[in-house]
């Protein structure tokens, strides 16, 4: 059973500095593994020791991003994959969908790869928030999706999951291979442990870029994008708001 | 020069973080009010790491380094300093001492399960009639045969109750005392002969035990005695180097815990119909924290940075605990300040703070006993 988690780096809000008249935000640290990624990753490591595989962990992005991948590494995957490029940068959900259906393929198809029957997203992250590129990557990859899946268990070729709706739980069922939107009250991520962390760092990342997997320029970053960021404003902080 | 913490630093930083704010803060109150830590904490601890952050893999360490392990402690005294004095008492001062002049079996045997966390250390060298004159000190050891045999007391003992190896100093030639006659011994808290006496009530640390060891007709084998015959006073001196460091980079912790609650509280709290951050007296007050805080970040890592390069920090790590040791000091009676009436209640940490905060000040050798190091260091130099 291989297992994939698509992780995002965010920044760390605890330690930045914004800056208004640019309109900047200016890091002063690593960036962190999204905290809703982690509960993909613990349920990829939980799934992992109950039906022997391995788990990888992937990454979309530019040269930071790489942090997020270093603390999935620490919290116990067995491999990390960062799709690398400047020119991925700007893309939309679509098209990050895109890019790591290609990149499954291209590791599937690379020496010694075999297929992933399970991947795994966190609901959203806290930056943009959509929770659209795990929808999304269930659609490109031609998959059945479990969303917003609380208990997770395989049984028999299909996923077992009792999942989050409007007004409770359900449970479903799908055949395998497919996809699960891990809810952010799933379970509790692990804490890496120390000598991990020190380990982690070490470890390889197989950086894959775009011309690998077949796609130009055109076909990511802003250009492949449908979705236009029109502005990027950092409102001014006011000390009379208040919450309705 | 450079002043950046390495990705796995951050990393390890963030680590402990996590754990001291999903598992350390919301017990700490009750650690201080039931005198003890849950085992089930101290078992978490140890799963992370963080009784061996500086030792090396092969040792049942984290190899994290000096840097790593302040780092680890700092974080941990945002937490809980009963815990954070746990730990370092049985890390820095005690299977530091292993670490440092241990033989390859002592290591293997002692060391990595103390690195990994599934026995507890203690550093046994004051006495009643010893503490700053740990010279004074009249704990015996004659050898018989293949064994020598320890008679005597320690007093105010870190981890006394708990702990499962003790680090003992003993005179073993009278004559020479601190000059060669002192010397350090690994004992298993199963030996016959040890025995807890009093175990301290105290205004603070109330999570950490303290306590007297009796040892009557301690048999311990010649194979436990711990670096060279006689050169006890030497291991003793190095692992207060490394305690002394890790004592400032706790009162850095437990500092900048205080800051940010002092401004989390001014910007919320409203006098005279505005947050008191606005009036100067407060904005000086969290001026006054700011100001000791980074001084105290400097001096810290500055000196971690020198040790773990292989340079001799006894005069430095005497700087680093009486200056970190009083800055901590202020900044949590400032904090205490800044919150009023509030700041003095047991809801907050702030109370329990200013309790932990005052044996710093004492332990691991008085400030007066760091400030005559410092002088007498200065003065043999004729120089900085
Ligand atoms: C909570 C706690 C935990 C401890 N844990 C440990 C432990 O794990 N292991 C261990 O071995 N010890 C431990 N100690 C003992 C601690 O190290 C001693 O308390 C400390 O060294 C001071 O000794 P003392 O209490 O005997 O004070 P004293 O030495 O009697 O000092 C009394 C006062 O006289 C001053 N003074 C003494 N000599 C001089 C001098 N030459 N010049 C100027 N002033 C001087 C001192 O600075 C102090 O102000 C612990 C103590 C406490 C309270």
């Amino acid at each position: 059973m291989n297992i994939l988690v698509c992780v995002k780096a965010v920044l760390d809000l605890s330690n930045v500095s914004v800056s208004r008249g640019q309109g900047k935000i200016f890091e002063k640290g690593k960036r962190l593994l999204n905290p809703f990624d982690e509960h993909a990753v613990e349920l990829a490591l939980q799934l992992r020791q109950a039906a022997a595989g391995t788990v990888t962990a992937l990454t979309v992005g530019e040269g930071r991003d790489e942090d997020a991948l270093r603390k999935a590494l620490a919290m116990g995957v067995d491999r990390a994959v960062f799709v690398k490029g400047p020119e991925l940068d700007g893309s939309d959900h679509g098209v990050r969908a895109r890019v790591i259906a290609k990149a499954m393929s291209a590791l599937v198809a690379a020496p010694g790869g075999a297929p992933f029957e399970l991947v795994l997203c966190g609901e959203r992250s806290p930056e943009h928030g959509g929770g659209q590129v795990g929808p999304a990557l269930a659609e490109a990859l031609g998959r059945p999706q479990v969303y917003r899946g609380l208990r997770v268990r395989l049984d028999a070729g299909q996923v077992v999951a009792a999942v989050r709706t409007d007004d409770g739980e359900s449970e479903v069922r799908v055949p395998l291979p497919a996809l699960v939107v891990v809810d952010a009250a799933a379970n509790h991520p692990r804490i890496p442990k120390a000598l991990d962390i020190m380990k982690a760092v070490k470890r390889e990342v197989r950086i894959l870029a775009c011309v690998e997997l077949g796609l130009s320029p055109e076909d990511v970053g802003v250009a492949g994008s449908r979705l236009r960021l029109a502005r990027f404003e950092i409102p001014e902080v006011k000390e009379d708001a208040a919450m309705a | 020069m450079d002043f950046t913490f390495t990705e796995e630093q951050q990393m390890l930083r963030e680590m402990v973080r996590d754990f001291v704010n999903q598992e350390v803060k919301p017990r700490a109150a009750q650690i201080d009010r039931e005198e003890k830590i849950p085992n089930e904490l101290l078992r978490q601890a140890a799963e992370l790491g963080l009784f061996g952050v500086s030792f090396p893999e092969e040792y049942g360490g984290a190899g994290a380094g000096k840097i790593g392990y302040c780092i680890a402690v700092e974080e941990l005294a945002h937490g809980c300093n009963s815990l954070t004095t746990t730990i370092g008492a049985s890390q820095s001062i005690g299977a530091m001492a292993i670490y440092l002049d241990g033989s390859e079996e002592q290591k293997q045997r002692y060391l990595v399960p103390l690195a990994k966390g599934e026995k507890l250390g203690a550093f046994c060298l004051s006495e009643s009639n010893a503490g700053s004159d740990p010279a004074a000190m009249s704990t015996t050891a004659v050898k018989q045969g293949d064994h020598y045999v320890l008679n005597g007391s320690k007093n105010f003992i870190t981890n006394g109750v708990r702990a499962d190896v003790l680090i003992v100093f003993a005179i073993t030639d009278k004559a020479l005392r601190a000059h060669g006659g002192t010397t350090a011994f690994i004992l298993e808290r199963e030996y016959p002969g040890i025995r807890v006496g009093k175990v301290e009530d105290k205004m603070g640390l109330r999570g950490s035990d303290t306590a007297s060891l009796f040892f009557e007709d301690v048999r311990v084998p010649a194979s436990n005695v711990l670096g060279q015959l006689g050169k006890g006073f030497v291991t003793a001196m190095k692992c207060l180097d490394m305690g002394r460091l890790t004592l400032g980079a706790g009162c850095l912790g437990m500092a900048k815990e205080m800051l940010d609650l002092s401004v989390a509280y001014a910007k919320e709290r409203v006098q005279f119909g505005e947050p008191i951050a606005t009036k100067q007296a407060v904005q000086f007050m969290l001026a006054e924290m700011a100001m000791r805080i980074y001084a105290m970040e400097s001096l810290v890592y500055r000196t971690a940075w020198a040790h773990e390069n292989g340079q001799k920090i006894s005069r430095e790590s005497a700087i680093v605990k009486c200056f970190c040791t009083e800055a901590a000091e202020k900044v949590v009676d400032l904090a205490l300040q800044i919150h009023g009436g509030m700041g003095y209640m047991k809801e907050l940490p702030i109370e329990r703070a200013y309790r932990d905060a005052r044996i710093n000040r004492i332990f691991e050798g008085t400030n007066e006993i760091q400030r005559l190091v410092i002088a007498l260091d200065v003065i043999k130099k004729g120089r900085y």
